[in-house]
C-alpha cells in the first residue's frame, strides 16, 4: 500500500475514501491520529476512550474531535498550538508602548512556549509557565481579546462602507454612460436640425459640442465626488496604533451630558391639565408642531433639578 | 468686597471686526497670556438702554458651560460701555466650507456634525433656544474643537402661553415652521438648521439657497417636497399656505443621488433633522443616538481635522 | 424613567482629557447654573455678607458725619443731639427690612402694570440681589426699583421701549436708565433665574399621577393656584439664596396641604416597597445598583458636599428619627448622610429631604415685614445720614417758624415714600 492509498483510508475500520465518497477525517488535539467519523461515533459514543491507535495512551473525547485543516498534522498540530499560545500571550506592540526591542524579546519568549509544546520539550514546566501568564495577566488578555474582536467588526464595517460606495460608483458610471448616449442622440439631431436654418455646418457643429460640454452630467461630478472620498478617507484606511487604541473606548453620544435617571415617569393619560390640554386643541398650536410631552417633560425636569442640591452643606465654607 | 474684573485685565491688540452693535477685538489676559476675544458693544446708540441682542449673549453664556459652546470668560464695563470676554476661536465652518482648497473626507463632517449637535443638546437641556445655527456661528477652537457661538437671538423654550417671534434663524437656515410664521414652535427650529449645515458639509454649497423670504419658501419645498396635512397636521391652516407651489417629495433614490457620499445612516440622519413637520423631527437626543455616530468611519479627532491655511 | 439607548453611555471617556466628560445629572446642570454658583449661600455667608457691605458703609457715613460735625464749628448743642438721634446710619437688620419693604413695592408695581408672573419675580431677584451688594446708604431703593422692572422685562422677552415704559409708570426715561449698567454690574452680569413655578407645574403633574386616583382633581387646581401666590411670597425672602426651587415649592406645598405633600413625598421617595408603587420603589434600587456599579469615574469634582462624606458611617439612626426638623437636623451633622446619596445621584433620602424642606418651610412662616411707620424712619434716617446738613437746615427751619409761628411743621418724611 503506498502513502497515496493510505491516505484516504481509515487506519481503524479500513473504511476506504474511494468506496465511500462521504467519509470524513476527524482529529483529536490530544495525540493528532487520524480517525474517520464513523469510528469516532462508534468508539466514543459512550464517553471518553483510550486512542484506538496502537501504542498511543491518549484518553480522548469526543467532543475535542475536529477536521483536519492541513494535510501535514504536524502543522496542524502547530496551528493549533499557536493558536492557544496567542490567545493567552496576545500582547501587540502598543502594549510595550511601541518598543520593539521588548516587543521582540517577549515574541522570541511565546517562541520558544510553541517550540516546546511541539515538540514535548519540558512539556510539564512549559505548560506550568502558560498557566501563571495567564493568571498573572488576566485582565490585559481579556482586553486584547476584546479588542481584536472590535478590530474584525471595524473590518467588516469597513468593507461594508466600502461596498456602499463602490455599488454606488457602478451606479453612477452606468447613470454616466447612459447620459452620453443620450448626449451624443441628442447632438446628432440638434445639428441635423440646426443645419436646416444654419448652413455653415462648423458653426453649428461647434455650438452643439459647447452646448454638450455644458451638460456634462452631475454624474461625474458626483462620480469625481465619490472618488476623492473613497482615496482620501483616512480613518477608513488607518491601521496603525493610534486608531486601534481609540477603539477600546466605547463612543459615547453624550459625553455624559445626560441625565439617566430622571426622577419622574411621564404618564401623559394621568395628567389632567386643562390649560394644557386646551392648547393642544389649537390649530395654530398643533401646527406650530406644540408638543404635550415636551412641555410636561420641562415641568417635570425642572420639579426635579437641584431637588438633591443641600446648599448648606455644598457650599459651607469650612 | 469682590474683586471686579475691569480692562486692566486684558489687552485689546487689533481689531477684529465690527458689526452692528459691537466691535471685536483680539487680546490676551495679561494674568495668564491667555488668547481672547473682547467684543465691545456699543451701547450709546440705543435709547433703550443695554441692547437686547447683548443682553441675550450675556444671559445665556453665562449659564452654559459646555466644550462645544463658546465659554464667556468675564465680563466688565469700561467707559460705559459693555465688554464680553470670550475665548480665541480664528476661523469659523463657513471658512471652512468656502476654502477650496481645503479637502474634507466623510469622517470630518461627522466630527463637526457630532460637536454641533453635542452643543446644541447641551443648549436644549439647558431649555435654551439658539435660533441662528449657520455655518458662521459654529467657530472652531486652534486645537479643531467646534463652539457654537453668538446668542443674540436665543431665548428660553417659552412657556406654551407665550407667543414667539418667527422672525430669527437666517434665513438659508430657516425651518419650514418659521417660513409659515409659526408663533408657537420648539426646539425643532435648531435641528432643521443643523440639517441644512449638515447638507452643506456634504455638497461644500449652501443646501437651500433662498434669494428672498419668499424665495425661501419655495426653494425649500421644491428641495423636500410640499407638506401637507396628511403628514402634518394643520400645515394648511398657516395664512400663506395656499399661496405656495406644490411640489412632490424627494424619493430616497433622488436622495441617494442629491448626497453621492452619504452612507444610508447618514441620509436617515438629514432625513430626521429635515422632516417637514416639526412635531415629528428629530430632538438631539434621537439625532445622537443616530447609527451614523457608531458606524465606520468614526468620527475625526478634532485635533485632526482640517483647519484653514493660514 | 430612563428612555433609549443607555448601555452606550456607561463610562464617558472619549476624549477623556476634557473636563467636559463627567456624567452630568439634572442637579448638576443646576449646581452649575448662576443661581446656584454666585446666588446661593448658606446663612453665615450670607449674613457675613451683609455684615461686611454693611460695616463699610456705616464707615463712610460715621466719617462723614464726623467731618460734617468738625467742620461746622457753629451747630448748637441740640443739633448735635439730633444729628446723633437720626442721622444714624442703619444697621443689618434694618437695611433688610427696608430692601424687602421695597422689593413689595416692586411687586405692586409690577402687578399694576400687569406684567407675567415671571417678569414680576426676576424683577424682585434683580431688585433684592442689586442690594447684596450695593447698601441703602449708598443707593437709595426707590431709584433701582424701575430699573429692575425696566431691566427684568428685557431679560424676560417681555420688552416695553424706555418712553412707553417711563409713560406707565409716570417716571423720567432718563432715571430709569441712569442705573441699568449699575444693576448689571451687581447681578454680575447673570439675569437668568430659576423660579420655582415650572417646578410647581410639574409637581402638579407628578402629584396626579403619583397620588392617581387617591387625590380630587379640582382640589388639585386650587391647591396649584395657592401655591402660586405662596410661591411670588418666598421670592420676597431670603429662602431664595438658600434652597433649591423644587425645594421652596415641595415647602409650599406644605403649607398648603401638609398631609397631601407628607404623603406624596412618601410614596415618591419611601424606599420601602410601598404597595401603589412597587415597581418604581424597585426600580430607584435598581438603579442605584447599576450605577453603583459603573460610577467608576472621578465624581470628586462635583462633590462639594459629598466628598467629606463618602465613607459614612452607615448609621440607619438617622432614618426613624423621623420628621421634626430639629431633631433631624443635629442627627443629620452627626451621621454623615447626604440627601442625594453620592453613588446615585437620582435616589432621594426621604427623611433628610423631609426635613429639608419643613425647615424651608419655617423660614418662610417667620417672615417679618416692616411696617410702614418704621420704614418711613428708617428712610429718615438714610436721608439725614448722607447729608446730616439737611437735618440741620431742617431743624433750624423749624425752629424759625415756630418761632415766627409757633405752629409745628409736619413732618416732610412720609411724602418721599410715595416712590
Amino acid at each position: 500500500m503506498d502513502e497515496d492509498e493510505k491516505k484516504d483510508m481509515c487506519p481503524i475500520c479500513k473504511t476506504d475514501r474511494y468506496l465511500s465518497p462521504d467519509m470524513k477525517f476527524l482529529i483529536n488535539p490530544e495525540c493528532y491520529h487520524k480517525i474517520c467519523e464513523s469510528c469516532v461515533d462508534r468508539i466514543f459514543s459512550l464517553g471518553p476512550a483510550q486512542c484506538p491507535y496502537e501504542s498511543c495512551d491518549k484518553i480522548l473525547r469526543r467532543n475535542k474531535f475536529k477536521t483536519q485543516i492541513f494535510d501535514d498534522v504536524g502543522v496542524e498540530k502547530e496551528v493549533d498550538i499557536r493558536k492557544r499560545v496567542f490567545n493567552v500571550f496576545n500582547k501587540t506592540l502598543e502594549d510595550f508602548d511601541d518598543n520593539q526591542e521588548s516587543y521582540d524579546k517577549y515574541l522570541e519568549e511565546v517562541e520558544d512556549i510553541i517550540y516546546n509544546l511541539d515538540n514535548g520539550i519540558d512539556m510539564e514546566k512549559t505548560e506550568e509557565r502558560l498557566r501563571t501568564y495567564e493568571e498573572l495577566n488576566k485582565h490585559l488578555i481579556m482586553a486584547n481579546l476584546e479588542r481584536s474582536k472590535q478590530d474584525l467588526a471595524n473590518f467588516e464595517q469597513r468593507q461594508k462602507f466600502e461596498k456602499e460606495m463602490k455599488l454606488k460608483k457602478r451606479q453612477l458610471e452606468k447613470q454616466i454612460e447612459e447620459d452620453e448616449r443620450a448626449n451624443r442622440e441628442w447632438a446628432k439631431r440638434e445639428i441635423v436640425n440646426q443645419l436646416t436654418v444654419n448652413e455653415d455646418a462648423e458653426e453649428v457643429i461647434e455650438n452643439v459640442r459647447k452646448t454638450v460640454k455644458l451638460k456634462k452630467s452631475s454624474a461625474r461630478r458626483k462620480l469625481e465626488e465619490l472618488n476623492k472620498v473613497l482615496r482620501n478617507n483616512p480613518s477608513m484606511t488607518m491601521v496603525n496604533g493610534r486608531m486601534k487604541k481609540r477603539d477600546v473606548v466605547p463612543f459615547t453620544p453624550f459625553n455624559g451630558d445626560r441625565d439617566l435617571h430622571k426622577r419622574y415617569e411621564l404618564v401623559e393619560n394621568e395628567y389632567n391639565d386643562s390649560f394644557i390640554r386646551d392648547l393642544q386643541k389649537k390649530k395654530e398650536y398643533i401646527a406650530s408642531g406644540f408638543r404635550t410631552d415636551l412641555v410636561y417633560n420641562r415641568m417635570l425636569t425642572e420639579a426635579f433639578m437641584g431637588l438633591g442640591c443641600v446648599i448648606k452643606e455644598e457650599l459651607k465654607t469650612s | 468686597m469682590t474683586v471686579r474684573s475691569t480692562a486692566e485685565d486684558y489687552t485689546k491688540e487689533k481689531k477684529a471686526g465690527e458689526g452692528t452693535y459691537a466691535v471685536v477685538y483680539l487680546g490676551t489676559k495679561k494674568s495668564t497670556g491667555r488668547s481672547i476675544a473682547v467684543k465691545e458693544i456699543k451701547t450709546s446708540q440705543f435709547k433703550d438702554g443695554l441692547d437686547m441682542s447683548a443682553l441675550r449673549e450675556v444671559k445665556f453664556l453665562q449659564e452654559l458651560r459646555h466644550i462645544n459652546v463658546i465659554e464667556l470668560i468675564d465680563v466688565f464695563m469700561a467707559s460705559d460701555n459693555l465688554n464680553l470676554v470670550l475665548e480665541f476661536l480664528p476661523a469659523d465652518l463657513e471658512l471652512i466650507i468656502k476654502d477650496t482648497s481645503i479637502m474634507f473626507s466623510p469622517a470630518d463632517i461627522k466630527s463637526w456634525i457630532l460637536m454641533t449637535l453635542r452643543g446644541v443638546h447641551h443648549c436644549h437641556r439647558n431649555f435654551i433656544l439658539h435660533r441662528d445655527l449657520k455655518p458662521n456661528n459654529l467657530l472652531l477652537a486652534p486645537d479643531g474643537q467646534l463652539k457654537i457661538a453668538d446668542f443674540g437671538l436665543a431665548r428660553l423654550m417659552g412657556s406654551p402661553q407665550e407667543v414667539l417671534t418667527s422672525n430669527v434663524v437666517t434665513r438659508w437656515y430657516r425651518a419650514p415652521e418659521l417660513l409659515f410664521a409659526a408663533k408657537h414652535y420648539t426646539s425643532a427650529v435648531d435641528i432643521w438648521s443643523v440639517g441644512v449645515i449638515f447638507a452643506e458639509l456634504m455638497l461644500r454649497i449652501p443646501y437651500l439657497p433662498g434669494k428672498d423670504d419668499v424665495d425661501q419658501i419655495n426653494v425649500t419645498f421644491r428641495a423636500l417636497g410640499t407638506p401637507t396635512d396628511k403628514e402634518w397636521q394643520e400645515v394648511s391652516s398657516f395664512s400663506n399656505y395656499n399661496k405656495i407651489q406644490i411640489y412632490p417629495p424627494p424619493s430616497r433614490e433622488e436622495l441617494r443621488r442629491r448626497f453621492i457620499a452619504a452612507t444610508e445612516n447618514a441620509l436617515d440622519l438629514i432625513d430626521g433633522m429635515m422632516i417637514m413637520n416639526p412635531a415629528n423631527r428629530w430632538d438631539t437626543v434621537r439625532c445622537l443616538q443616530s447609527p451614523y455616530f457608531q458606524e465606520l468611519p468614526e468620527a475625526t479627532l478634532p485635533q485632526d481635522l482640517p483647519k484653514l491655511n493660514k | 424613567m430612563p428612555t433609549g439607548n443607555d448601555i452606550s453611555e456607561a463610562t464617558p471617556a472619549e476624549g477623556s482629557k476634557d473636563a467636559a466628560t463627567k456624567r452630568i445629572s439634572d442637579d448638576d446642570l443646576y449646581r452649575h447654573s448662576s443661581q446656584y454658583t454666585l446666588w446661593s449661600f448658606t446663612k453665615e455667608q450670607l449674613l457675613e455678607k451683609r455684615r461686611t457691605l454693611n460695616a463699610r458703609v456705616v464707615d463712610k457715613v460715621n466719617e462723614r458725619l464726623q467731618n460734617t460735625i468738625s467742620s461746622h464749628t457753629d451747630l448748637s448743642q441740640d443739633e448735635l443731639d439730633a444729628i446723633k438721634e437720626t442721622a444714624v446710619p442703619v444697621s443689618v437688620d434694618e437695611e433688610l427690612k427696608f430692601v424687602n419693604f421695597f422689593a413689595r413695592k416692586v411687586q405692586s408695581f409690577c402687578q399694576s402694570l400687569n406684567l407675567p408672573t415671571e417678569v414680576g419675580a426676576t424683577a424682585i431677584s434683580f431688585f433684592r440681589r442689586y442690594f447684596l451688594m450695593n447698601s441703602t446708604m449708598e443707593v437709595h431703593p426707590k431709584h433701582i426699583l424701575l430699573t429692575s422692572i425696566f431691566l427684568a422685562c428685557k431679560s424676560e422677552n417681555y420688552f416695553i421701549g424706555i418712553e412707553a415704559f417711563a409713560k406707565k409708570t409716570k417716571s423720567q426715561p432718563a432715571a430709569i436708565l441712569k442705573y441699568e449698567f449699575s444693576v448689571l454690574e451687581s447681578l454680575r452680569f447673570t439675569l437668568l433665574n430659576h423660579h420655582p413655578y415650572r417646578p410647581l407645574h410639574g409637581f402638579f403633574l407628578d402629584i396626579q399621577h403619583i397620588l392617581h386616583g387617591k387625590v380630587d382633581l379640582n382640589y388639585m387646581g386650587q391647591i396649584y393656584s395657592n401655591c402660586k401666590k405662596r410661591i411670588t411670597e418666598t421670592i420676597l425672602t431670603d429662602v431664595v439664596y438658600h434652597y433649591t426651587p423644587p425645594q421652596i415649592t415641595l415647602a409650599c406645598l406644605l403649607i398648603e396641604d401638609e398631609a397631601l405633600t407628607l404623603k406624596y413625598l412618601e410614596l415618591k421617595f419611601g424606599n420601602v416597597g410601598v404597595p401603589s408603587e412597587p415597581e418604581s420603589a424597585e426600580a430607584i434600587i435598581e438603579e442605584a445598583k447599576s450605577e453603583e456599579a459603573k460610577s467608576e469615574e472621578p465624581k470628586s469634582k462635583e462633590s462639594k458636599s459629598e466628598g467629606s462624606k463618602s465613607e459614612g458611617s452607615k448609621s440607619e439612626g438617622s432614618k426613624s428619627e423621623g420628621v421634626k426638623s430639629e431633631e433631624s437636623k443635629s442627627e443629620e451633622t452627626k451621621s454623615e448622610e447626604t440627601l442625594s446619596s453620592s453613588k446615585s445621584g437620582s435616589t432621594i433620602n426621604l427623611d433628610l429631604l423631609t426635613a429639608l424642606v419643613v425647615e424651608c418651610k419655617d423660614m418662610i412662616l417667620n417672615v417679618e415685614a416692616l411696617s410702614k411707620e418704621e420704614a418711613t424712619k428708617i428712610d429718615a434716617r438714610l436721608h439725614y445720614c448722607q447729608n446730616p446738613m439737611l437735618l440741620v437746615d431742617r431743624l433750624r427751619r423749624q425752629k424759625q417758624q415756630r418761632d415766627s409761628s409757633a405752629e409745628v411743621a409736619a413732618e416732610p418724611d412720609s411724602k418721599k415714600l410715595k416712590v
